[in-house]
């Protein structure tokens, strides 16, 4: 290749690099920028890393896959069945929404929300907790109940 | 009422349609007949739908339950108050205010008087007439004016758990703020599709911007609130999917309100603009979408409906044009920074963007995560709320940071040297401040790097606040109080947002603190019996049952038995204060709420909720002291009060600055 040309190209290859650098290192607030980018990334890797979640179910899928699951951190979803109060500590039977026979008993003590007691047919909430294989019970650390900021009465 | 109401709707969505087709075909003739038609068209739509809220309120007061809406969240007991409240309480009824809502928007943004905007919100009009159509079709599928099921004498009543001040006003303060971000939204389309490069949308959008702002802003804080006091779990912020399509569209509005300063003052982050204000309203949309299907199992979700469908076309009309418009037009707007250095106002707002924006996806991919999860794994996974704020506090400590660097910077050009002072005087109050916190007591790592960057955006406002005074004293010849007033009233947008920020870092304070030092106790009592908790000890006095009496008879039994116990608050041997917590019936609606009893003050909340009780008087209670809530409650009302002081500042005023 004749000298010129190489010239030439080294010349066009060296202003793309500096187009490039221009482009990355020219502007120190996009240097900042992408080092913010890179640091957000960086929490939001150690939010899903950490291992923050619960595994939702349903009472029917949860009682089939109970064995499995061991003592998984799980949120349970149904209809409140029946719910027994003994001081601070309420037993509470939750049924599948679509399959009533399927049930599973949860033990809760704490703050009980008031509207669990609620004299309502289609009361539906959410145990999270872990089950307790020796007493055949979901053992809840909270209740979560239906808001009733969006809530449809029954008809 | 009920057949009115009904005309009104179907002629408001025929009108809604053709007063965008008409806007559309008079584009290039705004003087003819048919931009005439148009603006006709958005008066009558506007009167269509406000009469269809008359006769749903009329219907309400009168007690007419033919109309199952009427039944279903209203009785003869309901107050008036509660009975105006009931137009936005249910899900048609959110739906034809968000309606109405959109329509005075658009009467309103049709009267802009600025001879430069008429062109653009020409323009605007049929992105607003899509954004009308959506809500009036959504009203159409859950119609607040269908026919009760059968003859009532007496309604279902208004949900008892709703029955409290913040709720009467934070439903609509969110759907106004949602339905006013469609405004900027439009108006940014308009530019786009009008080429128009003069920034012109950017100020004519400030105030609706500012306004959906503050909105968001108080209808997220009084629903903080109300989950405070009423729902009995001590907390105030669940980061439940639909809590967080409020606060979504706020933190991209917030991004949106600072960046397009940098456009309106030096032409810059064009692109940055159009963006934010697109996802921040498609945002809200898809934040409606999401609390009225069942693709999220949100425990606000209002089961299934019709509705999905119809909002899916909209997001994808709505965001496929702005995506297209953008693309095609990109060119045009790309911008080049004037200021390129390093400490810089265009850095740091750069920096803001960047920030929020992360943040939003964030908990946006959080919050998808149990859709996302169950498509790809087939199990649902949910993140709790320990992901939320991994995610929420290092970002907002640096924003914090970001804030107060950003404030002292202002917008002159400076040099390194001359910055330096003014940038590490609040630097060290902040470290005095953080050192004090830690003698208080909180002395965890994260507090502290918290605390630091908290401290440093208060004292960095207050100290750039405190230097503008004094050189307004134009070295003593007007006295600093003079000096103070006078900047205020002629500079009201820029100290209405140093007030907001001191209001957002008061609040930030109140929340880190209540999170990382509530203490909390189970206790079962019998009268007399006492509980010590942190310093206070709770003396359970007296337990009462009773009925509430009729209104204004006096004789027969209302709607509610109280459960309720008596507590003393002493600290040392300081008397405190009196907390009464409740349980209610509501023997209409079959339904318990508890009134938990609060005694608040600038130190500690007492928070006393009422478990359970036995028939021999035995209570048992969850006991909380949560340090510092009140500061929430403080900080955000000089929150809204600063985006309100900022709103009443004529727009051209503070670009001529």
């Amino acid at each position: 290749m004749p000298l010129v040309f190489q010239g030439l190209s080294c010349y066009a290859i060296r202003k793309r690099i500096c187009d490039i650098r221009g482009l990355i290192m020219g502007k120190r607030g996009t240097i900042i920028g992408i080092v913010v980018v890179v640091a957000a990334i960086a929490v939001m890797i150690v939010a899903f890393r950490g291992n923050h979640t619960s595994y939702y179910y349903e009472v029917a899928q949860y009682y089939d896959q109970i064995e499995t699951l061991g003592s998984k951190n799980v949120r349970v979803h149904g209809d409140l069945a029946q719910m027994s109060e003994k001081g601070d500590t309420v037993t509470l039977t939750i049924a599948d929404i679509d399959d009533a026979s399927k049930t599973i008993t949860v033990s809760y003590t704490g703050p009980i929300p008031a509207q669990m007691r609620n004299q309502q047919d289609d009361m539906k909430v959410t145990a999270e907790g872990k089950y307790d294989f020796d007493k055949n019970i979901l053992i809840a650390k909270e209740m979560i109940m239906e808001c009733a900021s969006k809530y449809e009465p029954a008809t | 009422m009920g057949t009115l109401g009904n005309i009104a709707i179907i002629l408001s969505i025929i009108i809604a349609v053709l007063t965008g087709i008409f806007y559309v075909a008079s584009w290039k003739t705004p003087k003819s007949n048919t931009r005439k038609y148009a603006q006709y068209g958005v008066d009558a739509l506007f009167i269509l739908l406000t009469l269809a809220e008359i006769f749903l309120l009329c219907a309400i007061l009168g007690h007419d339950y033919s109309i199952q809406y009427v039944y279903s969240y209203t009785s003869n007991a309901t107050s008036t108050l509660y009975l105006i409240s009931a137009l936005w309480a249910g899900n048609a009824g959110s739906l034809l205010f968000w309606a109405w809502f959109a329509s005075l928007l658009c009467f309103l943004l049709m009267r802009s008087k600025r001879e430069d905007t008429q062109s653009l919100v020409a323009h605007a009009m049929p992105i607003m007439m899509l954004v009308s159509v959506l809500f009036i079709a959504l009203v159409l599928i859950q119609n607040p004016f269908a026919p009760a099921q059968q003859a009532y004498t007496d309604g279902h009543g208004l949900n008892p758990m709703l029955e409290h001040l913040a709720m009467i006003l934070h439903p609509p303060c969110l759907l106004a703020g949602y339905v006013m971000l469609a405004v900027p939204f439009a108006l940014a389309l308009s530019a786009l599709i009008q080429k128009r490069t003069d920034g012109d949308w950017v100020n004519a959008s400030r105030s609706w911007a500012l306004m959906a702002w503050v909105l968001l802003g108080a209808g997220n804080i009084l629903g903080m609130w109300w989950a405070y006091a009423e729902l009995g779990w001590g907390g105030y912020w669940a980061w439940d999917p639909i809590e967080n399509s409020g606060l979504m569209p706020w933190l991209l509005t917030t991004a949106f309100l600072h960046s397009t300063m940098i456009e309106r003052r030096r032409s810059g982050f064009k692109i940055w603009n159009i963006i934010l204000i697109v996802l921040a309203f498609n945002l809200t949309i898809f934040g409606a979408f999401l609390s009225r299907s069942d693709i999220l199992k949100s425990v606000h979700s209002f089961g299934e409906t019709a509705m999905s469908p119809v909002f899916i076309i909209f997001l994808v009309i709505s965001l496929g044009l702005s995506i297209f418009l953008l693309i095609k037009n990109f060119k045009l707007y790309k911008t080049k920074s004037s200021d390129e250095s390093v400490l810089s106002v265009e850095t740091s707002f750069l920096l803001v963007n960047i920030v929020m924006m992360a943040a939003t996806v964030a908990i946006w991919l959080g919050t998808m995560y149990p859709f996302f999860s169950e498509l790809i794994t087939g199990t649902r996974i949910e993140q709790n709320k320990d992901f939320f704020q991994t995610i929420a506090v290092p970002l907002f400590v640096f924003t914090a940071v970001l804030a107060g660097v950003c404030v002292v910077l202002g917008w002159k050009k400076r040099d390194t040297k001359s910055i330096k002072k003014p940038l590490l005087i609040p630097a060290v109050m902040a470290v005095v401040a953080t050192v004090i916190m830690i003698i208080i007591g909180g002395s965890k790592w994260y507090v502290i790097v918290a605390g630091l960057g908290i401290f440093y955006m208060i004292f960095a406002t207050i100290w750039k606040w405190a230097l503008d005074v004094k050189a307004g004293t134009q070295n003593g010849k007007v006295d600093f109080i003079q000096a103070f007033i006078t900047l205020f009233k002629t500079n009201r947008a820029r100290y209405g947002a140093y007030i907001a920020h001191i209001g957002m870092a008061v609040m930030a304070l109140g929340m880190m603190i209540s999170t990382v030092y509530p203490v909390s106790t189970m206790a079962t009592m019998k009268p007399e019996q006492t509980v010590t908790i942190k310093d206070y000890t709770i003396t359970y006095n007296s337990f009462d049952v009773y009925m509430d009496q009729l209104p204004k008879s006096g004789s027969g039994m209302g709607n509610r038995i109280h459960y309720g116990a008596n507590f003393d608050v002493t600290k040392g041997t300081k008397f405190v204060g009196r907390i009464h917590s409740e349980v209610m019936y509501y023997r209409t609606q079959g339904q318990y709420v508890s009134e938990i009893g609060i005694k608040s003050s600038f130190g500690d909340d007492i928070y006393i909720s009422l478990d359970n009780w036995d028939d021999d008087k035995t209570v048992y209670v969850t006991v909380k002291v949560n340090p510092m809530v009140i500061w929430i409650w403080i900080g955000g009302v000089i929150l809204i009060l600063g985006g309100l002081i900022s709103f009443s500042a004529p727009v051209k005023k503070e670009l001529a600055e």
